[in-house]
């Protein structure tokens, strides 16, 4: 069978002096456990992936949602023989037309050649049996050249990775996930930068569907593409939602609903070790979300509730969500808990105080022990199709 | 018993088999219903639609799911006055179209004004490129093709006739009922495609329409419009044996077909008076080839009676159907009327291929050998 090598660089990890190895080793498994059928090498500030040929499209569709590569590079394994690396060049340079410049690696230094020679002499040859021509400054196309142990390694193109820190790297968040457009692409953007989420959702059964659940695990599904396989907490939320009806004004309704919500997400989280809350709020985007809402659930949090779109305009976020392919999901029109009870006119400065005050009415520490009772955990993987032994 | 009439119909896969029969057990829900039940069935629907577009690499298409590929063609094909009523009344084919096509058209020609058009084959029963060149100048609303001919395996460059199509503004049908599954498909190269899953290991009353999404489709079938072009209840149990015999079949071991297929070819040449007519650009799944001098159709039924199931047009002497596709190869006609297809598929082994050719000499021997007796 074809074997080949991907050359992943890892960008900002190497800069981490002291854990770049405990970075690495992040990598290394969020690559493992998604795609089995590799074998990788690692150093300092380089990764090597052999895989099949035939594999080639797995994989790259596995590198393109990982973080913390900042680009790879697919290698063509050649002999190490000089007429093989100048025969291997022209196949990958001919009829590029481009202006070129030659990198040698010589990492076997027992190997005849120099890397100077060998470049000289690559170069040389590209430079006219193709229509190619030589630029040392400012080269269109790197021709990379690696002398190793057993062989040397040719390549020329360099794609960009996702960039950012491997997740799982900086540890473990709770996030909530509503199966709007905005949740999922948080989400994501906490991803990049190292954080592993689980996921919490609240429905109100039986006023929302299986549907709107539905919509949330396929959400979910799409997201593990990225985050790897995680929990989902679904919380019936309804008795909840329902005793708010008669003890609340309409207008606080929406406040004092979402300090409940962050009162079971933060218990969640501290139970299960997750370092932080993550949603889905822009400032200013709708009522819940202005500074003033933001301040009413900040004051009951214990543990840091991050808001990695707060500045994100709604564009920027559909952008992302297409990119990630959420957007068409997130828009299928099912209620979900936020949408069912809605008051006409929620309050957009809300007061803490007066917000305890409603609330003082209600068992809170009863209701929100009933609740955490009534989660169901479900396992989310992007590979595992429940379906899987039919099809 | 030997089967080797694979591009008729096949054996169902045990697998596929099973998955229909869990489905009908477990999923029989209807798919369209508001309850939980309805839910995980269409869920599972979706699944098997989702991997059919993974498998097929279809990135901007829809699937109907019909009863084959007939259905399929009969839906797109008579359509046409309803999809595109302002585009010329013209269809364009080739003369070896499978009768679900010929027949479609022929409806469209009768009832709707339309006017068929013939494309011309080179000798090796390619399309000729000058004459599709005229032809789509015309601009047809139509053009279908088959990417793989079912009585020889000739295998169509229909990447080039799309991009030709395309052009000139035409909409491509391709006929992948000997193809899918069995050759690569690029989609992006194609418009509208069909096949049914009996030929590769699925159930029969079973089959795919295929389309992009920017060509439409009128609807065959009108009712709770379960599907975007065909109503009716959809049948989740045989959209899922679609969807496993479809990965099943891609995951087939190409390389052993091309082994057999060259055995096959090698061992008949053995034989005297022998002509294969399925050359280099034909699919391996199928080998079709001329005995001369002998009345095919006695040795074909010599042939059935020790169980060896190969195919012929001369089904009976009197009946003058020949090789379509032979014919307009060969313009020989007794080559084309004595001409026998040979198909095969994974479950066929080279010890088989063995009886089959030793049965075969005997049978024309013995033919040959009443006709002077």
């Amino acid at each position: 069978m074809d074997k080949k090598i991907i050359l992943i660089k890892y960008g900002e990890l190497t800069l981490k002096k002291n854990n770049s190895k405990l970075f690495r080793n992040h990598l290394l498994s969020n690559i493992k456990t998604r795609f089995k059928d590799c074998h990788i090498e690692m150093n300092r500030d380089r990764m090597y992936i052999h895989y099949d040929v035939e594999n080639e499209v797995s994989i790259l569709d596995i590198l393109d949602a990982t973080f913390g590569l900042v680009a790879y590079s697919i290698c063509e394994i050649v002999d190490k023989d000089l007429d093989a690396i100048k025969e291997n060049a022209f196949k990958q340079m001919d009829g590029l037309d481009k202006s070129f410049k030659v990198f040698v690696k010589r990492v076997d230094k027992k190997f005849p050649t120099s890397s100077l020679e060998i470049a000289r002499d690559v170069g040389g040859y590209i430079n006219q049996a193709t229509n190619n021509w030589v630029d040392v400054k400012e080269p269109e196309v790197k021709l990379n050249i690696e002398i190793r142990d057993k062989y040397a390694y040719v390549y020329t193109s360099e794609v960009r990775g996702l960039g950012g820190l491997p997740v799982g790297s900086s540890g473990k968040g709770l996030l909530l996930l509503s199966g709007g457009i905005d949740s999922p692409v948080a989400g994501y953007m906490m991803n990049k930068r190292g954080v592993k989420f689980h996921a919490i959702h609240f429905e109100s059964s039986p006023y929302t569907s299986v549907q709107a659940l539905d919509k949330v695990r396929t959400l979910s599904k799409k997201l593990a593409k990225y985050n790897g396989d995680f929990r989902l907490f679904v919380v019936n939320f309804t008795s909840i939602q329902e005793a708010l009806l008669t003890a609340v004004p309409s207008s606080y309704y929406m406040v004092t609903m979402r300090r409940f919500m962050y009162r079971i997400a933060q218990q969640i989280a501290i139970d299960n070790d997750f370092k932080v809350v993550i949603n889905g709020d822009a400032i200013g985007q709708v009522a819940s979300q202005t500074l003033t809402s933001m301040a009413t659930v900040d004051e009951l949090m214990r543990i840091p509730l991050i808001r990695p779109l707060a500045v994100f305009d709604k564009v920027d976020i559909k952008e992302i969500a297409y990119k990630i392919d959420t957007y068409e999901t997130s828009i299928l029109p099912f209620e979900d808990c936020c949408t069912i009870f809605v008051p006409k006119n929620p309050q957009i400065n809300p007061s803490v105080e007066k917000a305890i005050a409603f609330e003082k009415e209600m068992d809170i520490d009863l209701l929100v022990a009933n609740a955490i009772d009534s989660i169901k955990v479900e396992y989310i993987s992007f590979k595992n199709n429940e379906f899987e032994e039919l099809l | 018993m030997i089967y080797l009439d694979n591009a008729a119909s096949t054996i169902v896969d045990e697998s596929v088999l099973n998955s229909y029969q869990k489905v009908c057990l477990q999923y029989y829900a209807n798919a369209s219903a508001l309850h939980n039940f309805s839910n995980s069935t269409n869920n599972l629907l979706n699944s098997a639609t989702d991997q059919i577009k993974d498998v097929l690499a279809l990135t901007n298409h829809q699937i109907t799911y019909t009863s084959g590929a007939t259905e399929a063609i009969n839906t797109i094909i008579k359509g046409l006055p309803y999809a595109y009523p302002n585009r010329n009344k013209i269809v364009v084919t080739t003369a070896i179209e499978h009768p679900s096509v010929e027949n479609a058209v022929k409806h469209l020609v009768v009832n709707h004004g339309y006017e068929h058009l013939i494309l011309e084959l080179d000798e090796n029963g390619y399309i000729k490129k000058e004459g599709l060149k005229a032809v789509l100048s015309l601009k047809p609303t139509l053009l279908s093709i088959t990417h793989v001919n079912s009585e020889i395996g000739l295998i169509e460059d229909y990447q080039e006739i799309y991009k030709l199509a395309n052009e000139a503004g035409v909409l491509m049908h391709l006929d992948i009922a000997q193809s899918l599954g069995k050759i690569a498909i690029d989609f992006d190269y194609v418009d509208y495609a069909s096949a049914s899953m009996h030929k590769i290991n699925g159930l029969k009353g079973s089959g795919i329409l295929i389309n992009k999404k920017s060509c439409t489709i009128y609807p065959l079938i009108h009712g709770g419009e379960q599907q975007l072009f065909r109503s009716g209840t959809i049948p989740v149990d045989l959209a899922i044996a679609c969807s496993k015999a479809i990965r099943i079949a891609i995951e087939n071991d190409f390389n052993y077909i091309c082994d057999l297929s060259s055995y096959v070819k090698k061992s008949l040449l053995n034989l005297d008076d022998i002509i294969i007519n399925s050359h280099e650009g034909c699919s391996p799944y199928i080998i079709n080839f001329s005995i001369s001098n002998v009345d095919v159709s006695s040795v074909v039924r010599l042939l059935s009676e020790k169980e060896i199931y190969v195919s012929t047009k001369t089904a009976c002497k009197d009946d003058k159907a020949l090789s379509k596709t032979v014919f307009a190869m060969s313009k020989d006609e007794s080559r084309a009327i004595n001409s026998v297809r040979c198909s095969i598929s994974k479950y066929n082994s080279k010890e088989e291929i063995d009886v089959f050719v030793e049965v075969l000499q005997d049978a024309i021997a013995k033919v040959r050998g009443n006709i002077c007796g």
